[in-house]
């Protein structure tokens, strides 16, 4: 299981900033990792230092024989990511239909990537259900829900333990993150407290409020590197250790290569 | 849930060598009472219930009528019930407390509507 689906059925809870935070953290911990942009807002690259005027992505080059490791950018820390890139409307609506005609294509296209044991890939979903997460669903991945300790939130966590949004057989794959913690509030304790009691050990951390989290995206960096010291990064590194110990075990001689 | 201490709680998550789905603590009691609405909604949300589909009736052939083999059809129908029956619990362990509460409290009834006309009254 080294497909990670950073994913939520409510749009602006934090998962592109997520993903591109846990891809950091997880890569810090040994592992290779790429991540990949699967929403049409193709925000993930900001994250990663890309300027925002470069519109190179994957989506535009589905046709090609490009293969997608060849179109993965490099990072200073080591972690590679794939743009979605500037599309326009039709190009989505392709891709879409792409995604859904043949969901195995999708595979083969990350197949490159899952040759190298070792390697992780994290897809940033777009909110809700989407073609993206229904083709990754045939690689059988870690789902992550990142929630906030908001009514909304609240509101789809029956659907999601009931099994409708991403399936029977995702129940055992599925676990969940909790974003944007302020403890000051009351409603957030008190949600808190109840996710932890109720989701037990599928809920794999909190992510405590904190400046540091825009102020790192405002930099185009990570907040391991805008603010290393700070609660946020522990969260996020504890959160990493969680899912690293639900990865595939790494034979000795991987952790040496970034000894 | 004023006295509650987030680092604390995670702490000893990090100490979790069984991070399993399947490992859930099942003596959690994660219903009570809240202030907030929604939130006492939630905890104490039941999915709805899933009528079992009949199974289908199949006339016993006269000439077949050993009762060695109709009464293997019957264990195997049982059986067949039986798994499909446990294998939708689900989540329902997360609400067992929640359940075996209720049906302390109140008679058990399967009518959801009466359940939530009662949870709205009250």
């Amino acid at each position: 299981m080294s497909v990670i689906c950073i994913a939520s059925p409510k749009g602006g809870v934090g998962k592109t900033t997520m993903s591109a935070n846990l891809a950091f953290a997880i890569q810090r911990l040994g592992h290779r990792v790429v991540a990949i942009d699967f929403d049409n807002q193709n925000a993930l690259r900001l994250h990663f230092g890309m300027p925002l005027s470069d519109s190179s992505g994957y989506v535009e080059e589905l046709d090609s024989s490009i293969e997608w490791t060849r179109l993965a950018q490099d990072t200073d820390s080591g972690v590679r990511y794939l743009p979605y890139g500037r599309v326009d409307k039709s190009r989505m609506a392709y891709y879409d239909q792409w995604l859904r005609s043949n969901p195995t294509l999708l595979a083969k296209k990350l197949a490159p990537f899952l040759n190298q044991s070792d390697t992780v890939i994290i897809a940033d979903l777009p909110p809700g259900p989407s073609a993206a997460l229904q083709a990754l669903s045939l690689m059988d991945p870690m789902i992550i829900n990142v929630l906030l300790a908001d009514s909304a939130s609240l509101s789809v966590l029956p659907e999601i333990e009931s099994g409708s949004f991403y399936g029977e057989d995702a129940k055992q794959r599925t676990y969940f993150l909790l974003n944007q913690v302020d403890m000051r509030s009351q409603l957030n304790r008190d949600i808190t407290q109840f996710l932890n009691g109720r989701l037990a050990s599928s809920l794999l951390g909190i992510v405590h409020r904190d400046e540091a989290v825009p102020e790192a995206n405002a930099n185009q960096m990570s907040v391991f590197r805008y603010a290393q010291s700070s609660s946020v990064a522990a969260d996020i590194d504890s959160i990493a250790r969680n899912i690293h110990r639900l990865l595939p075990k790494m034979h000795v001689s991987e952790y040496k290569k970034y000894s | 849930m004023d006295g509650y201490d987030d680092v604390l709680q995670f702490m000893s998550k990090v100490g979790d060598q069984d991070l399993n789905y399947r490992s859930f603590p099942t003596g959690t009691q994660c219903s009570g009472q809240s202030k907030w609405h929604l939130l006492n909604e939630v905890a104490n949300y039941k999915q709805p219930l899933v009528q079992p589909q009949p199974e289908p009736v199949i006339a016993l052939n006269a000439r077949t009528n050993s009762s060695a083999e109709s009464s293997s059809f019957l264990s195997n129908t049982l059986a067949q019930t039986q798994s499909k029956n446990s294998a939708n619990t689900g989540f329902s362990h997360l609400f067992k407390d929640q359940q075996q509460q209720d049906k302390q409290t109140k008679p058990a009834t399967n009518d959801s509507l009466s359940a939530l006309f009662s949870r709205i009254g009250s």
